[in-house]
């Protein structure tokens, strides 16, 4: 071996060893110092660090969390791809190690693990489970980017419970607010109309439903129900007009379907008490 | 280095790991390019160009460069400045063309060249470009970009085949990068070529496969407008709800509140109005910083009131007034408001909404209208006098408004529908003078006419007959004039002055010699005449309207004839008369008149006592006119002409006749009544009565009620009311459909109820029946003969007087029996109001009728009381004693004779006398003593 393939390997190792010395947590306090370790939840409000001379504690208010790096779960890309593919029973398990992993830390990881369990136990119908979670989530993250598809499940979560005056107010200051997104709006809107046939005020829940169709026309996967459900709303109301116009957009944008049939059915009972 | 060579893929990667977890600040010219380029896909032209511009001065070497001057050419091209995309494009082949296969943006920037050169209607320049490339670059990587750039030019130039020819492999192939513009382009070659249908198809295929929102919202744009021009708005909205440019900054914000506000429009057009309000709505509240907001929350409060939510629209508005600074933005609202509650007639409303309207802007561009219309609205409410002063108000306040003469109008509609006429008439002369040359001074003239016939008629309706012909005589009008100068005849027969109208028919011939009402004024004439007992005059002018010239088939015709007929009995020429009615049978026979014509000689025959004659007559009626309004009637006669001519077999079978061919009429019932009456009266048969009318009863189980009314009338008569009342029970009465029927019924239902001694509810129920049998002619006398008895039994003397007076006046009682009652009764009554004069004569009349002994002595006891109370003991004692001697024995009379005869003895100073008749009276009744 000569000299210079010395130099080369020497050179190499260092460069490893530096990349495997920075892949270790580095926690970063607010006065500037910085520990590389393994970083943990200890109990609430504090965090510990495991370096290779000790294990120190921190109260959460002197960390700059911000600036603190965890080192990335190894399985992140399979997660997320089981995620994608809709794989949810075996996504769940991964992100709730994540979960214990970087237990209520205010790091992104935590923020993804929060993010996976929530949506994986929410399309597993583990609704009582997955809605703290979600929530947890928003009120943890509140400017998380996952923000949009908490929210649109922690309606469609809490819809399918007993929905009730708290869970109005809460939709109408989704519906409110300009920063929601417009799919959650939507979902909003959706989920004051389903309250509102709860309890038996239609004519609330035709204006919701409404507000769906008009404003939010580019949210794909509530129009075919919100439409059947104005079509059926204003005929409750004796707008055979409208009602009529709901149908046969029914009928077209979505023909042969079952909806279409009973739209078909209805429309012909609306034309023939117009033609007596 | 040779190990380094074969290790360094190796090291690449080591030091690459090392460089990702190093390095994780962005550089500042990172940063602006990167800003740049998120400018540039969003599409903001005026954003995006001066940070790419500044991208490109600052970093021109940075290794994005050529991707940063080729958005920089295509934002140059979007906005027309074509020589900049030229100079950009040609700086970024400058620097980069070399290395074209590394760099993709180098083809792209050859292929963008063809763009400009198609702008600027260089086709051919720019298809010869593209063309040079694709044979340069046949395996180049934009190859299908170049595709669509000519095929673009192709379109441009109008060469659409071969357009087609190009775009369409790349439509097919779904993974090339263009295929969403290649089904883009061909949909819209489609839509040049009027094929919709495939553009649809196309276009339906582009929204769901479209790769990203902006081709998505154009195919969904495209589409709508697609369904637009063919008509179909509803899909077409379908596709517009669904664009939506997902960015915020203004411009994206602009053009989605652009879209909510076509859609919001379209809706309104559709008459949707809740979703027309959501839509405005939306506008006003998500996109409030954009100009259209106001607008915007303006068309959302209308469309809410069209919707009907005005609490809502209300809230709405006040809001606007409270925060927005442009109040006059709203200042129609209450003004749309109020026209919309009007349409629905819900004044009250809209006079709260005009007045508010008028406080919140009133000098306000719609002040004047709101004005107007709040008067508009006080009229529709009925409240006249606030209408009245508002209108008023209206003319005085905005004296130059077009609109004050038709407040003019509207406020002499008012005084129409109060019945102030000569208000309304004065309202449209005033406007008439003080607008001369409008539109509604034309209107108000024909009003006026128009208001003088309502005037007129109304006048004629309430028996104001003279100052009706006065309102007629003001009407000058061409339509009105030829009405109103026959109605001027009308009314003077209707006031009882017939000279005068005969005159005015005449008047009325003469000036419309021509007129349809011509005959109908010659027969009134006529019927003046005969009013005025002219009847010879009268005939005159009705042989004058039968020698007219006529058509044979005007109705006044027979008509005519007939009233001859009456003119000749009125002249006591019964010949005459009876000749008369023959011609209606002769000339007319199948006239209604000729149906008349046989019951009048039916008439005349019975007069005759030509009773036999009478019922063929009556019976000839029938077969001829089997529906004519006598035929049940003349039914019925033929029976009793038959029983007057003493031939009660036939009169027996005429009833039963009338009874089965009428047997749901009033006539029908008390024919069989009347059989019965005869069956029991002149045959003794009343079982046989009875069984006919079970059998009857099976026969037509439909018409049994009937004929236990008939049956009940029967047994009444036959002085056996309690089986009456079992036959009739009270609820039967409520079966009864036919009202002729119902009258006669509820007779015998009172007439059971005071067998009942129940005289008060028999009373009541009788007042019914008499107010039915007044209607249908038929029962009257029952009803009448209850009534009074009623009446009388509840000591009610006076009215029981005035009720039997009214019946015996009135009706024909064929039971002389119950004649008999009903003259005595009506003599009591007499004796008991103290008023004797006419008690003689009741009396005589009782006895006349030949009614039974029993009616014969109450009427001389009758007599002998009302002598005695006259003081006339004399005459008195005398018709006592004739009691006595004829009627002692019915202890009823007898008794009452004996004490009037020993009462006006004693009253005479005959003590004598009086023993002998006490003695007597003893003798007969020992128990009766006083």
């Amino acid at each position: 071996m000569t000299n210079k393939i010395k130099i080369f390997f020497v050179l190499a190792v260092l460069v490893l060893f530096a990349g495997l010395t920075v892949m270790a947590d580095i926690l970063v306090l607010k006065s500037g110092k910085k520990y590389n370790g393994i970083v943990s939840r200890s109990s609430p409000g504090k965090v510990a660090i495991r370096t290779k001379q000790a294990k120190m504690e921190f109260d959460d208010n002197k960390i700059s969390f911000k600036l603190t790096k965890m080192t990335p779960p190894r399985n992140a890309e399979k997660a997320f791809s089981l995620i994608k593919q809709k794989k949810y029973a075996k996504a769940e398990p991964i992100f709730t190690q994540w979960l214990k992993r970087y237990n209520d830390l205010q790091v992104p990881w935590f923020e993804r693990a929060l993010y996976g369990v929530g949506i994986c136990l929410a399309n597993e119908g583990k609704t009582k489970e997955a809605a703290p979670i979600l929530q947890k989530l928003l009120d943890k993250f509140p400017k998380t980017r996952y923000r949009n598809e908490a929210e649109y499940w922690l309606i469609e979560l809490q819809l399918s419970g007993k929905p009730g005056p708290e869970l109005e107010k809460k939709l109408k200051d989704l519906v409110k607010n300009p920063r929601t997104s417009d799919r959650i709006r939507a979902k909003a809107h959706q989920g004051l109309a389903k309250y509102y046939e709860s309890v038996n005020q239609p004519k609330k829940a035709l204006e919701e439903y409404v507000s769906i169709i008009v404003l939010h026309g580019d949210v794909d996967e509530l129009q075919e129900s919100t439409q059947a459900k104005c079509a059926d709303l204003f005929l409750q109301a004796g707008r055979t007009n409208e009602a009529a116009f709901y149908y046969k957009q029914i009928i077209e944008a979505y023909p042969n379907t079952d909806g279409a049939k009973i739209a078909e059915k209805k429309l012909s009972s609306i034309n023939n008490v117009k033609g007596d | 280095m040779i190990f380094i060579k074969k290790y360094s893929k190796i090291l690449l990667i080591i030091f690459a790991l090392a460089f990702s977890f190093y390095s994780n600040a962005e550089s500042k010219s990172d940063k602006l390019i990167e800003q740049a380029l998120a400018a540039a896909q969003s599409g903001n032209t005026k954003i995006a160009i001066p940070l790419l511009e500044q991208a490109e001065k600052k970093h021109p070497f940075h290794s994005a460069n050529s991707e940063i001057l080729f958005q920089l050419s295509s934002a140059y091209i979007d906005i027309g400045q074509y020589n900049k995309a030229a100079a950009t494009l040609n700086l970024l082949l400058k620097r980069y063309g070399k290395y074209g296969d590394k760099i993709a943006r180098v083809d792209s920037a050859i292929i963008a060249q063809a763009r400009i050169m198609t702008a600027k209607g260089k086709y051919d320049e720019a298809i010869q470009h593209i063309k040079t490339f694709l044979k340069n670059k046949p395996r180049s990587a934009a190859k299908d970009s170049a595709y669509y750039q000519l095929a673009s030019s192709y379109i441009a130039k109008g060469d659409y085949a071969d357009a087609s020819k190009l775009l369409t492999p790349v439509a097919a192939n779904e993974k090339s990068s263009m295929h969403d513009g290649a089904i883009y382009l061909l949909a819209n070659i489609a839509a040049k070529q009027k094929n919709y249908k495939k553009t649809e198809k196309l276009m339906s295929l582009l929204v769901k496969t479209a790769k990203n929102r902006d081709a998505k919202n154009s195919a969904l744009f495209k589409l709508g407008d697609i369904y637009r021009q063919n008509g179909n708005l509803i899909k077409a909205i379908d596709q517009y709800r669904r664009i939506k440019s997902k960015g915020n900054d203004l411009e994206a914000r602009k053009l989605n509140a652009g879209i909510l506000f076509e859609i919001a429009q379209t809706y309104e057009k559709l008459d949707h109005p809740l979703e027309a309000h959501i839509g405005f709505d939306g506008v006003a509240k998500l996109y409030a910083d954009t100009e259209m907001s106001t607008e915007a929350w303006h068309r959302a409060i209308l469309s809410d009131a069209d919707y009907g939510n005005y609490g809502r629209a209300e809230k709405s508005y006040f809001n606007f007034l409270k925060t927005h600074d442009k109040k006059t933005a709203v200042n129609d609202v209450r003004l749309y408001f109020a026209q919309r509650l009007m349409e629905k007639h819900d004044y009250s409303n809209a006079i709260y909404n005009l007045k508010m309207g008028l406080k919140e802007f009133p000098t306000g561009a719609y002040a004047e209208v709101s004005f107007n219309m709040l008067g508009i609205a006080y009229l529709n409410a009925k409240q006249f006098t606030d209408a009245e002063q508002t209108l008023k108000e209206f003319a005085k306040k905005f004296p130059d408004s077009e609109l004050v003469p038709a407040s003019y109008i509207y406020l002499s509609e008012a005084f129409i529908e109060q019945k102030y006429y000569n208000r309304a008439i004065t309202t449209l002369e005033n406007l008439i003078n003080d607008f001369p040359s409008s539109d509604e001074a034309d209107t108000a003239a024909e009003r006026v006419q128009e208001v003088h016939m309502i005037y007129a008629d109304y006048l004629t309706a309430t028996n104001k007959f003279i100052a009706a012909i006065d309102q007629y005589r003001k009407i000058t009008a061409t339509n009105l004039i030829e009405n109103a100068t026959f109605l001027i005849g009308d009314n003077y027969m209707q006031a009882g002055q017939y000279e005068n109208a005969s005159t005015a028919y005449m008047n009325f011939v003469d000036r419309f010699p021509d007129s349809e009402l011509v005959p109908q004024a010659k027969f009134s004439i006529g019927e003046a005449q005969m009013q005025a007992q002219k009847y010879a005059e009268a005939e005159k002018t009705f042989n004058s309207i039968i020698s007219g010239g006529l058509s044979e088939t005007n109705p006044v015709l027979p008509y005519a004839q007939l009233q001859i007929a009456f003119c000749k009995y009125y002249m006591d020429d019964t010949v005459g008369m009876s000749n008369a009615l023959a011609k209606v049978i002769e000339k007319y026979p199948v006239s209604s008149e000729a149906g008349d014509a046989y019951y009048w000689i039916g008439y005349l025959l019975r007069n005759t006592t030509a009773y036999n004659e009478a019922a063929e007559t009556y019976k000839t009626l029938i077969e001829n006119f089997p529906n004519h309004s006598y035929a049940s009637e003349a039914a019925y006669l033929a029976g009793e002409s038959y029983a007057l001519g003493n031939n009660f077999a036939k009169s027996l079978e005429a009833l039963k006749f009338a009874f089965n061919k009428f047997p749901y009429t009033g006539y029908g019932i008390y024919s069989l009544v009347r059989a019965g009456d005869i069956y029991n009266q002149k045959f003794n048969q009343f079982d046989t009565f009875l069984a006919e009318t079970d059998k009857l009863s099976k026969e037509k189980p439909n018409a049994k009620i009937y004929i236990d009314i008939a049956k009940a009338g029967v047994l009444m008569h036959a002085g056996k009311p309690k089986e009456a009342a079992l036959v009739m029970p009270e609820l039967a009465i409520e079966k009864i459909k036919y009202n002729d029927v119902l009258g006669y019924a509820l007779a015998l239902q009172a007439g059971i109820l005071n067998e009942k001694k129940e005289y008060q509810k028999a009373a009541e129920t009788a007042e019914q029946a008499e107010t039915i049998c007044l209607q249908t002619n038929l029962g009257l006398d029952e009803a009448l003969f209850q009534h009074a008895r009623a009446l009388f039994f509840q000591k009610e003397y006076e009215s029981a007087e005035q009720t039997y007076a009214k019946l015996l006046s009135e009706c024909i009682i064929p039971d002389n029996k119950i004649n008999a009652i009903a003259f005595l009764d009506q003599a009591e009554c007499l004796i008991e109001l103290n008023d004797y004069d006419k008690v003689i004569s009741l009396c005589d009349q009782a006895i006349k009728l030949r009614s039974g002994a029993e009616m014969s002595a109450r009427a001389v006891v009758l007599k002998g009381k009302s002598m005695y109370n006259k003081n006339e003991y004399k005459k008195a004692a005398q018709y006592f004693k004739r009691a006595t001697i004829l009627y002692g024995k019915i202890k009823k009379y007898g008794v009452p004779a004996f004490e009037g005869l020993i009462k006006s003895y004693k009253k005479l100073g005959l003590t004598e006398q009086a023993s002998a008749a006490r003695k007597k009276f003893t003798e007969l009744y020992p128990k009766v003593q006083k």
